[in-house]
């Protein structure tokens, strides 16, 4: 990592912190207060959103750990947001467990399932393991929408509001602050992850799996255990979701979602931590502006019908994930450090 | 036994859909590398198009084909040109998504311009069955069948016999080598995707003929990559064999296992394959070198 001019690493703890210098520290604790102090500053629908963020945030740090650093490809995330958003939801109202527990429980379910649809990414890779994740898609989503008596089928689920601390969180407060305090932890392990033996075996696997073996690293127990480690974040993000929503039914796990997560990767820089961050608010924020000016879009142009407000967002999106992918591959993340580099040296031009 | 001939033999000719789908797939990869994730929508443009002309302006059958697949063969052009002139030699997943992301575009604005519900398509065929012995099929069905094959051993002429095809060959071989021969490489990829629509746009027609036209057709395409590989990717025979395959087994599992089984049965199958032969059917074994 680049340290600001003139700051250097005297230590082994220096060069081990992930927050180095005293103005980083005081950026971070002004965002912590800032975000802490949030409920009091918007309104509830502005929160809502910001639920929304963090519980996707979660979901995409897992296909970062998965796609972004361990190379592999997964067409199928939204389907393990399915499983663990049932589990959850099913421990919870039919095994009567309390939230805390059922939480881990959902991603480990997730982790295991992911771990059988990963298997074959031993034998195949690119093209084919994106088919076989799809196919894993739609067989996911087959078996929860046809086990009806434990899932509900197309009638949806309940998943009740959490219970901590023997208070239900029903309010957009409490729950806004759950998800802060878990998207915090979730984000904490992936950064850390992604800096041991661990996650420098998955980068080495991504940019040549033939050679991570050569080297001597398990292409077994690492591939699988990045899918592991990537469903199970989906599991806990899937399981927010549920308790979030409170009604869950098939429709809210679709294709289409894993195509976003991964569109939110790419403009946002693929195996970054900061990528996942601004590639979610980024197209969460499109997604919103959309849904906002689609119906004033559809009044302007009566000519193109009713639909074009739901299909403008849709459109919008998929021409920015195009537009990315073509001139800045490496995404936003990749933008953010060529301005921090040039603001560093500035004025001079290097 | 009469039962389960009729079911084979409806399904086989469903499937030959999914083969067209299937071959327009692998002489895209076949060219230049490329999956196209966007081959539903790529039929779907087509059968929404030739829908216009029909209800819309009231054109005859046949002009509005004609106009269909000229429509297809500048798309394929166009969307050569960009983005995907930039995509070829990037990473998989960089493919994939652009792919997919005009797959949205695409059907997105479907959806903005003829919206969700089902369009009737006009009475191409005839209504009454053919029946042949104690085989009845529906002739939508059945003409879809025999002009699938017609097209099939039409591309399969031109990719043997034409010089056109001879060069379009060449440059799927090895583009370096055709580029040194003097082709112009660039021309003969937007080719290689000009035909592709132009065949997408054909299933699109006979799918629409079928079912009417909806932004769902555009599932078809999945299941017609999922073909393509069942077959083998590089091989087109091999293609048709997966859309065969595919198709038949659709059928046969709405008829004898229901429970809407017959929507997943193609991913099952394509799960089995990679297990079991990863490359597909009929594809090459790659060595891949470090």
């Amino acid at each position: 990592m680049a340290l600001p001019g003139g700051i250097f690493n005297v230590s082994y703890t220096q060069d081990l912190a992930v927050i180095r210098t005293k103005p980083q520290w005081a950026c971070f604790i002004i965002f912590l207060v800032f975000l802490s102090v949030l409920p009091w500053l918007s309104g509830p629908y502005f929160l809502s959103l910001v639920s929304m963020v963090a519980i996707t945030i979660i979901s995409v740090h897992g296909l970062n750990i998965l796609t972004g650093y361990c190379g592999q490809i997964s067409l199928g995330h939204a389907a393990f947001m399915g499983i663990g958003a049932y589990t959850s939801a099913i421990l919870v109202t039919k095994c009567g467990l309390p939230f805390w527990l059922a939480l881990p429980c959902a991603g480990l379910v997730a982790a295991l399932i992911g771990i059988i649809f990963g298997l074959p990414s031993l034998r195949i890779k690119g093209l084919y393991l994106a088919l076989a994740t799809l196919a894993a898609h739609y067989i996911i989503m087959y078996v929860i929408s046809h086990a009806t008596s434990l899932t509900g089928g197309t009638a949806g689920l309940e998943a009740p509001r959490p219970i901590l601390f023997g208070r239900r969180l029903k309010d957009a407060e409490s729950y806004y602050y759950l998800l802060l305090v878990i998207t915090f932890l979730m984000t904490l392990f992936a950064k850390n992850m992604a800096r041991t033996r661990v996650g420098r075996n998955f980068i080495a696997i991504r940019d040549n799996d033939k050679a991570a073996a050569i080297m001597g690293v398990s292409l077994l127990k690492y591939k699988l255990l990045a899918f592991a480690i990537g469903c199970f974040y989906a599991g806990v993000a899937g399981s927010l979701w549920a308790h979030y929503m409170t009604v869950i039914d098939p429709d809210h796990f679709l294709l289409i979602n894993s195509i976003w997560y991964i569109g939110m990767l790419i403009v946002g820089g693929m195996g970054t931590m900061v990528g996942v961050f601004f590639g979610v608010i980024f197209l969460k924020g499109v997604e919103l502006g959309a849904m906002e000016f689609g119906p004033t879009l559809a009044a302007m142009v009566p000519a193109l019908g009713p639909a074009v407000a739901a299909a403008l967002a849709q459109f919008l999106l998929a021409l920015i994930i195009i537009l990315f992918l073509v001139y800045e591959p490496r995404g936003l993340a990749h933008r953010w450090e060529v301005l921090k580099a040039s603001y560093r040296i500035w004025p001079f031009p290097y | 036994m009469i039962d389960f001939i009729q079911h084979l033999t409806t399904g086989l000719m469903i499937g030959s859909i999914y083969a067209l789908l299937a071959v327009a797939f692998v002489i895209i990869y076949k060219a230049c590398k490329i999956f196209n994730f966007a081959q539903g929508e790529l039929m779907l443009l087509g059968a929404f198009f030739s829908w216009s002309m029909l209800t819309r302006l009231d054109l005859n059958f046949w002009l509005a084909v004609a106009l269909t697949l000229g429509f297809a063969f500048l798309l394929g052009f166009a969307i050569e040109w960009f983005p995907l002139r930039a995509m070829v030699g990037q990473p998989i997943l960089s493919i994939i998504m652009v792919t997919l992301g005009l797959a949205i575009l695409f059907r997105s604005l479907a959806l903005a311009l003829f919206g969700a519900t089902l369009h009737p398509y006009p009475a191409v065929f005839p209504m009454e069955p053919l029946s042949f012995g104690p085989l009845t099929f529906s002739q939508q069905h059945f003409w879809s069948f025999v002009s699938g094959l017609v097209f099939l051993s039409l591309f399969w002429l031109f990719f043997r016999f034409t010089n056109l095809g001879l060069l379009m060959r060449a440059v799927a071989e090895d583009q370096i080598l055709a580029k040194s021969t003097g082709t112009r490489v660039n021309r003969f990829i937007g080719l290689s995707w000009a035909i592709a629509c132009i065949i997408s746009a054909i299933a699109g027609i006979f799918l629409a003929a079928i079912n009417g036209v909806n932004i769902d057709l555009a599932d078809y395409g999945l299941k017609a990559i999922a073909a393509a590989l069942v077959g083998g990717l590089e091989s087109i025979g091999g293609a048709i064999c997966g859309g065969l395959i595919i198709g038949a087994a659709g059928v046969l599992t709405m008829a004898y296992i229901g429970h809407g089984l017959s929507d997943v049965a193609a991913y099952i199958i394509l799960v089995i394959v990679l297990i079991i032969k990863p490359h597909g059917l009929f594809g090459l074994e790659k060595i891949e070198r470090v």
